[in-house]
């Protein structure tokens, strides 16, 4: 299992984590401390499960084909 | 679109870092509104004084218009020395001042003057761009109080500038301000309405009107909290607004529920944003967040 922990960090800089994470051969994500930011987990084109504990903003995961996604709390808008 | 927010804090002694919270509040949603930033801060009060905080303009020699300002306040009493910051002169009054009055003999010395904020501890500043160019301006982060709101602003219907900007102060009313995240569509007719019986609207701004709103409507006698919901017959349209007065915290959320607003409340503090990236980059710890439901009303008191 991978663990993704956001952070301080920028959205764009953790979807390329959760990316390497697929390519590497992970099918199960884990992506802590979400903060709400938007746009995480976006275009995602593989079976993986991919869980954000806590909450997401905007159009979280949109774009994907594939994964199983959780979420342990609130989703903004647009979710995939 | 635009981004509001709100942070009230229930046991602070009057120094809970509240500028430094909102500022991180409004910065997490500045992609919800680049046009300008604003906030209303709520100090400890002190003396009992007004503070009256005054724009001078959008540009030009400012340091001569408060000048100007200054020495028209010499004829009232109990009128203290003022300081200058960014496009505002802030005055200290005494309480017995007769607002009206003193309002009148600084908006009527030039069409740029305006008194954009008044009372025992509401102190407003907000200008065009971004919550970032606010605070290196005014140093927003350094403010210290008890709770205040803020508003980052796409404009949609009227023009970009300091004026226009929110918070809105309710002129006349001491240390009542409001942000608002929506369109009053009644704006016309309700406008139409007040101008008949001589309240002066400063702006084109369809927000202006809730802070008129509430004020007539405390003036009359009821809190805050019937205020906001009496809102809730009178205006239509889609809003989430904020309203604040010297000890008070409050939201409404429309019949439509078009406008998103969330919030969080926990043993320390109450804090209500647009978004619940806000509440998240601000305030570190563990805490649920909820969206508001429609219809809903909520003030908190100290």
């Amino acid at each position: 299992m991978a663990e993704i922990v956001c952070g301080s960090r920028a959205t764009r800089e953790i979807n390329s984590e959760i990316r390497r994470a697929i390519a590497a051969g992970d099918r199960d994500i884990v992506v802590k401390d979400p903060g709400a930011r938007h746009n995480l987990g976006v275009a995602v084109l593989a079976p993986v499960r991919l869980r954000f504990a806590g909450s997401v903003g905007y159009y979280c995961a949109g774009l994907s084909d594939g994964p199983h996604v959780e979420i342990d709390e609130s989703a903004g808008w647009g979710l995939a | 679109m635009c981004g509001i927010v709100g942070f009230f804090v229930k046991d602070s002694g009057g120094q809970a870092e509240i500028g430094r919270t909102i500022l991180g509040m409004l910065r997490a949603l500045g992609c919800r509104g680049p046009d300008s930033a604003g906030v209303a801060l709520y100090n400890t009060p002190d003396d009992g004084r007004l503070v009256v905080r005054v724009k001078l303009g959008d540009d030009g020699e400012l340091g001569s218009r408060a000048r100007q300002v200054s020495s028209r306040l010499e004829s009232f009493a109990g009128v203290g020395p003022y300081s200058t910051i960014g496009a505002y002169a802030r005055f200290s009054v005494s309480a017995e001042t007769d607002l009206k009055r003193l309002t009148d003999a600084i908006e009527s010395l030039d069409k740029d003057f305006e008194v954009v904020s008044m009372g025992r501890r509401l102190e407003i500043v907000k200008q065009t761009g971004s919550p970032d160019n606010l605070e290196k301006t005014y140093c927003v982060s350094r403010h210290q109080g008890t709770h205040g709101i803020g508003h980052t602003r796409l404009s949609t219907e009227s023009r970009v500038d300091l004026s226009h900007s929110q918070p809105f102060w309710s002129h006349g009313y001491p240390d009542l301000a409001i942000v608002h995240n929506g369109h009053i569509t009644n704006y016309h007719q309700l406008r139409r309405r007040y101008e008949q019986r001589g309240v002066r609207f400063y702006t084109e701004n369809d927000s202006e009107v809730v802070a008129i709103y509430l004020a007539v409507q405390m003036a009359r006698g009821a809190s805050l909290r019937e205020a906001l919901e009496r809102m809730l017959r009178d205006l239509d349209g889609s809003y989430s607004c904020l309203a604040a007065t010297e000890r008070e915290l409050g939201f409404v959320k429309d019949t439509f529920a078009l406008k998103p607003l969330v919030m969080t409340e926990t043993d320390e503090f109450v804090a209500v944003a647009t978004e619940e990236i806000a509440i998240r980059a601000a305030l570190p710890g563990q805490y649920s967040v909820r969206e508001a439901q429609v219809r809903e009303v909520r003030v908190w008191q100290r």
